[in-house]
């Protein structure tokens, strides 16, 4: 048997889905066919998933050998580690603090960066940002820090 | 990534103009507006609660001499936009386009609401309440709301009503005006009026209720046919539709959209804030706007706006119930 | 003939006046700066803009906010084929060759094509708008609910083909797709699924935020870990315009595509978002060249580009002679009119002829203006792709997240981006594509609606979607997809799969 890891996850990650929503859709009440209630719907699609996961699981077995990758989980997590921050103190901190901070963490992900260069790009990018979506656009966007201490 | 849009920048030259042109006529009380004014609106752009809103926006940055800016935060029933003006602070720089929905319907709908429609704010000023019209297919056998009683009773499963989407004002008046007349309904609920208009021109359904503004061009183009309107009398731009109490139904509603800001607000920037906006929708351009969509102007001081609110939950909770519908 | 000619010049006066020309300008410039910036889109700058249209005459202002709209349309469209970063549904198609174009070194023919294929599609469908616009409404009113959900149906079937490997792996993502879009309150009951108590998630999961993580952080995220790959677009920077050779090949696509967009346009929502895929997917299968795709196909640009700008004009349709609009920007150009006094209908034709031929012809300026915009911007566009990528990263990181957070004012908008990036990179890794996922996300919820609603009408009565002409020839049509699709894969497995893909 030559295995497909990579199908052989992907099935398995869809059939995850499809079980969870199958699952969490017992909550919703059915209905008729005339009448359908707001389970219906996610009872068809969630059924189907099932059987095509289960297909992509079974012709995995076959198809192979395809072997799964390696993850790159530093720049995976610095880059989403970034926008995360961004999220969490974009409302406290302002739109400038906030960028300086998300640049400067997704600088980390490549490690070509220089500290000068590193600067300048956010000296830049916050002097864009500001033009572009406070000067021109108006967007509603806390701009200065808004909240000191704890 | 950055092209110039200084094109942009005229806007910002004509709110900044208007500011300055506007700022000595005007006598700041208590420090109110202190910079730009947050409106909130909690609907989507482009429906009838964010034209109100723009227009009373547009008229009111010209009278206090600072931009009042529209913000949309829609989602859950208007909830959601209403939930950030009530967590707000009470200083007269946000507030909310209050409304039917938002400070009615909704919070007998949604399980998880946080604030209180009535406690949760300080109500400023009605700005136009209009009422729903129940339209037809123009080719259709319905004249009036007796034709509708006596197709429903001969159908199978109940008439076929459009509505702009569950638990909307226009679904619950048809679900009053169902257990009044006692005959079997089934909703058709759409997205929004636009589709369900649609479908009642196309014939696809034989009836919707829907509100005055957005149905008013089509009756006046005679795509559709208004058989009932729900004001407690006749609308003047419509006289020859009849209302629901003279065709024997003791049923009346109006939809309202209205000013309100976070509880505590100082009463001084309330009442100036009121005078203000009463004189914004008192210009003949804003009344002549409003008369067009079919709205009438509000008249109410903030107390009597207030007592409005609160009797309005009152009523809808039980209809909300007795619909059925229920969320989260 | 001579009413419509009468008409034109009607039209044509009213757009070439210079207030109306600058305003076109205007509105299509800045209609191409948003589209480029990821998440602000067409809606919340038209609704910035609202309040200077008050001061306008309504003609000038609803040109001007026209032009907004397809220069957003063609903006997107930049930044899916420079940093596969989709904006909007019809440029996730655009994202699949023209992102490979981009890397192959031939982002400005790409460019180039989608500015050509757009401009021709726009005169084309303006002609259609205007020679037969009132009649073509009846079409839009001869599809009933059931006649919708099987236009979905295909929608569904066919975007399985966006896949560039294996079929049945393509059909599940469209299938979770579908899953997702039915995250929110449901239509017909108020009721909340799979929101988890969530308030954000009770109007859906964003497109936006599934969009940007899906494509546009875990791109970066892929671009990161290979850095070898990821200097090839500098390195290959070819001619900037068209080679004769892809010229050739664009013509048939976009002929097809304009064909394909007009129809599809003119049916209130989702005839436009199946426009730029289905052509796509006809692209696909009937092109000389099919056997290129998943590589960079000058064609697989060009069909959906074409379709899109046509689907764009001719959704005006309903909205100037119903008064019904068919998406968001058309209900905000409603409430701009509205505002003004004016009430688009069947009488806005003979009430406001002026305001009616005028955008209609102004349609067409503004696309001859959008072409005078971006020609000569392609080769700065171009140029931003020699900017090194470790610079280039963290700008498209921001923008986005600045862009996702504009759109609601909400931070729980940007995790769920973040969310969408990892499930992104995983499908990455698994061979698993975003295209059809968004397609279903984007279907998924009108097909339930139109299914409820068909089902509602006709008591119960599945036959409904037999017995009514359009439906049964929609359904026909999937069902032979369908088979076409999985027979290959029967017979000879998996190279003919390999040969397909690519």
């Amino acid at each position: 048997m030559k295995i497909n890891q990579k199908d052989l996850l992907a099935g398995l990650v869809l059939l995850a889905f499809a079980v969870a929503g199958l699952w969490l859709n017992l909550d919703h009440t059915l209905g008729t066919a005339r009448r359908m209630g707001p389970g219906y719907m996610p009872m068809l699609a969630f059924g189907v998933l099932l059987f095509l996961s289960v297909t992509i699981i079974g012709l995995s077995l076959f198809n192979g050998p395809d072997p799964l990758e390696r993850w790159a989980w530093r720049e995976l997590f610095l880059i989403l580690a970034a926008i995360c921050v961004f999220g969490l103190i974009l409302e406290k901190a302002g739109m400038i603090v906030t960028l300086a901070v998300t640049i400067a963490i997704s600088t980390l992900a490549d490690r070509t960066h220089k500290p000068l260069g590193v600067l300048g790009l956010i000296l830049f990018l916050v002097a864009l940002c500001w033009f572009v979506f406070i000067q021109e656009l108006d967007i509603r966007i806390p701009v200065w820090p808004t909240y000191f201490g704890p | 990534m950055a092209a110039d849009l200084s094109p942009l920048l005229s806007r910002r030259i004509l709110l900044a103009g208007t500011a300055v042109l506007a700022a000595p006529a005007i006598a700041r009380a208590q420090g109110w507006p202190n910079g730009s004014v947050r409106l909130v609106v909690p609907f989507a752009p482009g429906g009838s609660t964010d034209l109100t809103a723009r227009l009373v926006a547009d008229g009111l940055s010209q009278r206090i001499g600072v931009p009042v800016v529209v913000e949309n935060r829609p989602g859950a029933g208007a909830t959601t936009g209403s939930q950030v003006v009530a967590d707000a602070a009470p200083d007269g720089q946000t507030l909310v386009m209050s409304n039917i929905a938002s400070h009615a319907i909704s919070p007998a709908l949604y399980r998880t609401i946080r604030y209180d429609p009535v406690r949760s704010f300080t109500h400023v000023a009605m700005v136009i309440t209009n009422p729903s019209t129940w339209v037809v297919n123009p080719r259709s056998e319905i004249a009036n709301l007796a034709d509708l009683v006596r197709l429903a009773k001969a159908s199978s499963g109940g008439l076929d009503m459009a509505s702009s989407g569950a638990g909307s004002s226009n679904h619950l008046l048809m679900v009053r005006f169902c257990e009044m007349a006692g005959i079997p309904m089934t909703h058709v609920p759409f997205r929004g009026a636009g589709p369900a208009m649609t479908a009642v021109i196309a014939g696809q359904v034989p009836m919707m209720s829907d509100s005055l503004p957005s149905a008013a061009a089509h009756i006046r183009q005679g795509s559709v046919r208004a058989i009932a309107m729900s004001s407690a009398q006749r609308h003047p731009a419509f006289p020859d539709v009849p209302t629901f109490i003279e065709q024997g139904f003791d049923l009346s509603s109006t939809s309202w959209f209205a000013i309100s800001g976070p509880a505590g607000m100082d009463p001084a920037v309330v009442q100036k804030l009121h005078r203000e906006i009463m004189a914004v929708i008192a210009t003949p351009s804003s009344q002549q706007r409003f008369a067009e969509m079919g709205g009438t102007p509000g008249a109410m001081t903030p107390a009597e706006f207030s007592a409005f609110v609160a009797a309005e939950v009152a009523r809808w909770a039980p209809v909300v119930r007795a619909s059925g519908a229920t969320v989260g | 003939m001579e009413t419509l000619f009468a008409n034109l010049a009607l039209g044509f006066s009213v757009a070439f006046s210079f207030e109306n020309l600058t305003f076109a300008l205007l509105g299509a410039f800045i209609g191409t700066a948003i589209g480029v910036l990821p998440g602000i889109g067409p809606v919340a700058t038209i609704s910035l803009l609202l309040p200077i249209t008050f001061g306008m005459s309504p003609t000038t202002a609803i040109i001007m906010l026209a032009g907004i709209y397809y220069g957003s349309q063609y903006g997107g469209s930049t930044t899916a084929i420079l940093l596969n970063l989709p904006g909007e549904v019809s440029s996730v198609v655009t994202v699949i060759e023209g992102y490979k174009m981009a890397r192959n070194g031939r982002a400005g023919a790409a460019l180039a094509t989608a500015a050509l294929g757009s401009f021709f599609a726009g005169s084309v469908a303006t002609v259609v708008v205007a020679a037969s616009g009132p009649l073509l409404t009846s079409v839009a009113l001869s599809f009933g609910p059931a006649d919708y959900f099987s236009l979905m149906f295909l929608g569904l079937v066919i975007s399985a083909v966006l896949a560039q490997g294996s079929i049945v792996k393509g059909i599940g993502m469209v299938v979770l797709g579908v899953g997702l879009g039915l995250v929110g309150t449901d239509v017909q009951t108020g009721q909340q699924r799979f929101t988890f108590g969530v308030p954000e998630l009770s109007d859906g999961v964003g497109f936006v935020a599934i969009a940007m993580g899906m494509f546009g952080i875990a791109e970066i995220i892929l671009n990161l870990e290979r850095p070898e790959s990821r200097n090839v677009m500098t390195n290959k920077v070819g001619s900037l315009f068209l080679t004769r050779e892809e010229f050739r090949r664009a013509v048939p696509s976009v002929l097809r595509g304009t064909a394909l967009g007009t129809v599809l346009g003119i049916l209130p929502g989702g005839g436009a978002s199946l426009s730029a895929f289905g052509s796509y997917m006809v692209e696909r299968k009937v092109s000389k060249y099919r056997h290129l795709f998943g590589t960079g196909a000058i064609e697989g640009v060009a069909g959906p580009e074409a379709a899109n700008n046509a689907a764009a004009q001719s959704s005006f349709i309903p909205l100037l002679t119903l008064g019904i609009p068919a998406n968001a920007v058309m209900a905000l150009m409603v409430g701009a009119l509205i505002i003004q006094g004016i009430q688009p209908g069947p009488r806005m034709v003979e009430a406001q002829p002026d305001l009616f031929w005028g955008l209609i012809c102004s349609m067409w300026v503004g696309n001859l203006m959008l072409v005078i915009i971006n020609l000569p911007m392609i080769g700065m566009w171009v140029k931003l792709l020699e900017v090194p990528y470790r610079h280039l990263y963290p700008a498209i990181m921001i923008f986005c997240s600045i862009g996702i957070y504009s759109i609601n004012n909400n931070v729980f908008d940007v995790y769920l981006m973040v969310l969408f990036g990892i499930f992104g990179y995983l499908c990455s890794k698994l061979k698993l594509e975003g295209a059809p996922l968004l397609i279903g996300f984007v279907l998924g919820p009108m097909m339930e609606e139109h299914l409820r609603r068909a089902m509602l009408l006709s008591r119960g009565d599945v036959m409904v979607f037999v017995e009514r002409p359009i439906s049964a020839a929609m359904l026909a049509i999937a069902a032979i997809a369908l088979l076409a699709m999985l027979l290959p894969g029967l017979r000879s497995g998996k190279e003919k799969a390999m040969a397909e893909g690519g």
